[in-house]
């Protein structure tokens, strides 16, 4: 009877509790809806890493030439014994082999063009071993490549043609070992990403030395020595508008100053001041940042003892605020890692495939793995395709561990004032 | 009486020597100073060396005989390579412009919603989780983006949509909107933080609930920092070259139909890079002239975002 009398004599009207339900509603709606950008974001992520792995496990049907013959992988302890099997199944007598493999002029023109790829799968046998080779007149064919998860859903479809028109049905990953050793080659088969890496620890080495003493530095002066004036403002205005102007911008710069005006051409030493150039405002800011959160009482501590103004910055500032500069260094280097469009311009994008190295290094033509991954999209070739997507990967999987590796900086070393 | 001249020599010799000392460390501290600020005019050298190479290859694009600046506005063909030369820029301002325009279509609504989620609605535990997703996406290279863009979202629109060319802006636009995602979502969060809580607590003590807050309070007053984003992810959509260069494709025409391959200002510049070109022939300089506008187009869109941030901003204190 009571609890009739309250609800009956509820402060709200039926009309003004529709309304509320009607409102709470809504609250709900905004907050599922709101979820849903993030969800779509990680699905994007993961859609990426799919489509990538997709591609760059294929399964082929190879017309082979060569040989013919695969070779189970449990039984080959490396590649030379590979090689030494796959000419011995063409025919070869052993003088023949031992000769091909030790004169060194043969032997790398043999490397050129023969290459041991590890299968997952060839012909319904797990784990196997094939050389594949390019040399002129018994040279592999590839009649068709199929992503992974395409293939395998018309597996007996693929078996099926393989057993009519006498092919061989193998599940090969392009991104293996032989991939990651090999140099760039024109030619899908044969193509591997050495060239591109090792370009990129040539240029990525030298922008991390430039760029981090040049933003170091830059953020110490803005910091701790300008006073405030024209010149410090014009610097700070100066730097947030260098952060937004476009990557490509800086190519343009690269190109007219770097590779025409000093001479340097498509260069090592051009690309890793170009990105340098790049990143720096970036660094500046990640660097200011840590340098702030130095507490005062440090500073002041400091010059109460007579230390001096660079006695200061260099024994407790940098010290203090190391962790914050490290971590913007790591993680420009990744966004300069990633880069493609300055160097565009200043690169050049061909099939580059001399490597950079030895005294003349900073001029070397070069190649590095966005560039490489970029050109395989220019040639014509489709099976080049699925090799991008094994470079994408590769580029992906030192992204992850980089930014592991700013992450764990920055939980390790920060410091809490 | 010997034992103080002593101590007076001894104390004039420390003293000396730290004076001497202190000289010899004004040095270093001075020779320290120049080097810093050496390392700091580098930004402005940087500057300074952008203006002048767009600037001088682009006043020598104008001086050639074949080039009209009036041309250059008005026609409606870029035809650099061929041997009938057009120098009109309007279908690479519209080939940007189109897939800007997509992407901000979804990039904005995307990256503001995630801000509310992440600001508003989220536990501190999902935000631990949401917030490094938005940091790989924004991590991801363009390059990749462009690669993921042709291969993987253009045949599933062709799927759906009818009549679309390997090459679109609209794939490279929607791939763009996620790569502008992150860029307005975390400025617009900055800016929903920086609302105070006090302005929060007065709403929920007038009744109202969460929506109604973020809705009517806390966006309202960190419009200007959204706004910003707004505009800081059009200038990023507007200078990103791989996702085009790749998806949209390399044909300049006059078109606003997303299912076209078109080309936008960055994709010519790229293309025009690997050209056989002379560096003194007048199709390498459009390049630098193509250049220059883009150059200014982002800069006036950057200046414009601090503008609106310094000057729409509530101040609440």
């Amino acid at each position: 009877m009571n609890n009739k009398n309250i609800k009956t004599n509820s402060l709200f009207t039926a009309e003004e509790k529709a309304q509320l339900r009607h409102r709470k509603i809504r609250g709900e709606l905004l907050r599922y809806f709101s979820l849903i950008p993030v969800v779509l974001g990680f699905l994007l992520i993961v859609f990426v890493f799919y489509a990538n792995i997709n591609s760059s496990f294929v399964w082929q049907l190879v017309d082979r030439g060569g040989s013919g013959q695969v070779f189970n992988s449990s039984e080959i302890k490396n590649d030379e014994q590979a090689y030494r099997l796959e000419l011995n199944a063409r025919g070869m007598s052993k003088e023949d082999i031992d000769d091909i493999l030790t004169d060194p002029k043969k032997r790398r023109k043999f490397l050129l063009r023969n290459r041991v790829d590890q299968l997952l799968e060839a012909n319904g046998k797990n784990k196997q071993t094939v050389v594949y080779t390019i040399e002129r007149g018994m040279a592999d064919k590839i009649e068709e490549q199929v992503p992974y998860f395409a293939g395998l859903a018309n597996k007996t479809a693929l078996q099926l043609r393989a057993k009519e028109e006498g092919l061989d049905l193998f599940l090969n990953p392009l991104l293996d070992r032989a991939f990651i050793i090999r140099n760039n080659s024109s030619r899908p088969l044969m193509a591997g990403f050495r060239t591109a890496i090792i370009g990129t620890l040539w240029v990525i080495g030298l922008l991390i030395f430039i760029a981090s003493f040049v933003a170091v530095a830059t953020a110490i002066y803005l910091e701790e020595y300008a006073q405030k004036g024209i010149f410090s403002s014009l610097l700070e205005i100066n730097l947030r508008n260098l952060a937004g102007v476009p990557s490509i911008v800086y190519g343009i710069l690269g190109l007219y100053v770097f590779v025409r005006a000093a001479g340097f051409g498509d260069s090592v030493i051009a690309a890793s001041l170009t990105l340098s150039l790049l990143i720096l405002p970036v660094v500046v800011i990640a660097a200011r940042e840590a340098i702030r959160a130095v507490p005062d009482s440090l500073r002041q501590a400091s010059y109460g003892l007579g230390a001096t103004k660079w006695q200061t910055v260099s024994r407790v500032i940098l010290p203090n605020s190391i962790a914050g500069i490290v971590t913007g260094i790591v993680l420009a280097v990744a966004r300069a890692l990633g880069e493609t469009a300055p160097l565009l311009l200043v690169g050049g994008a061909g099939f580059i495939t001399t490597i950079p190295g030895g005294w003349d290094v900073l001029k070397d033509s070069f190649s590095v793995m966005p560039l490489q991954i970029y050109s395989y999209f220019a040639t014509p070739d489709q099976a080049f395709k699925e090799v991008a997507a094994a470079g994408i990967m590769v580029l992906l999987i030192i992204l992850i561990f980089i930014y592991l590796f700013a992450f764990i900086i920055r939980a390790q070393f920060s410091r809490k004032w | 009486m010997n034992k103080t001249s002593n101590k007076i020599a001894s104390i004039n010799h420390n003293l000396k020597s730290a004076l001497s000392k202190k000289f010899f460390s004004n040095i270093v501290e001075n020779i320290i100073r120049i080097i810093l600020l050496s390392a700091a005019s580098i930004s402005i050298l940087t500057t300074i060396g952008v203006i002048w190479s767009l600037s001088s290859e682009t006043f020598m694009f104008f001086r050639d005989p074949t080039v009209n600046f009036m041309d250059f506005i008005t026609d409606h063909e870029w035809t650099p390579f061929f041997t009938e030369k057009h120098f009109g820029i309007a279908p690479l301002l519209t080939g940007t412009l189109l897939v800007t325009f997509i992407a901000l279509v979804l990039g904005i609504p995307l990256g503001l919603g995630s801000a509310i989620f992440l600001s508003e609605f989220a536990s501190s535990r999902v935000r631990q989780i949401a917030m490094p997703i938005l940091e790989i996406l924004a991590g991801i290279p363009t390059i990749v983006l462009g690669f993921f863009a042709l291969f993987s979202i253009t045949p599933i629109l062709k799927m759906f949509v009818p009549g679309l060319s390997t090459q679109n802006s609209l794939a490279a636009g929607i791939v763009m909107g996620f790569m502008i995602l992150p860029t307005v979502s975390s400025i617009s969060i900055d800016a929903m933080q920086a609302v105070p809580r006090r302005l929060r607590e007065a709403a929920y003590g007038l009744g109202a609930t969460k929506a109604e807050v973020v809705s009517k309070v806390i966006v309202p007053a960190a419009l200007s920092g959204i706004m910003a984003a707004f505009i800081l992810a059009m200038s990023r959509a507007i200078g990103e070259t791989m996702i085009v260069t790749l998806a949209a494709g390399a044909q300049p025409v006059i078109t606003f139909d997303p299912r076209d391959a078109i080309a936008t200002m960055t994709a010519f510049i790229a293309n025009a890079a690997q050209s056989d070109q002379e560096s003194a022939s007048v199709g390498a300089r459009a390049l630098f002239a193509v250049g220059a506008t883009l150059f200014l187009i982002t800069l006036i869109l950057n200046i414009f975002s601090h503008q609106v941030v310094s000057r729409f901003s509530e101040k609440y204190d």
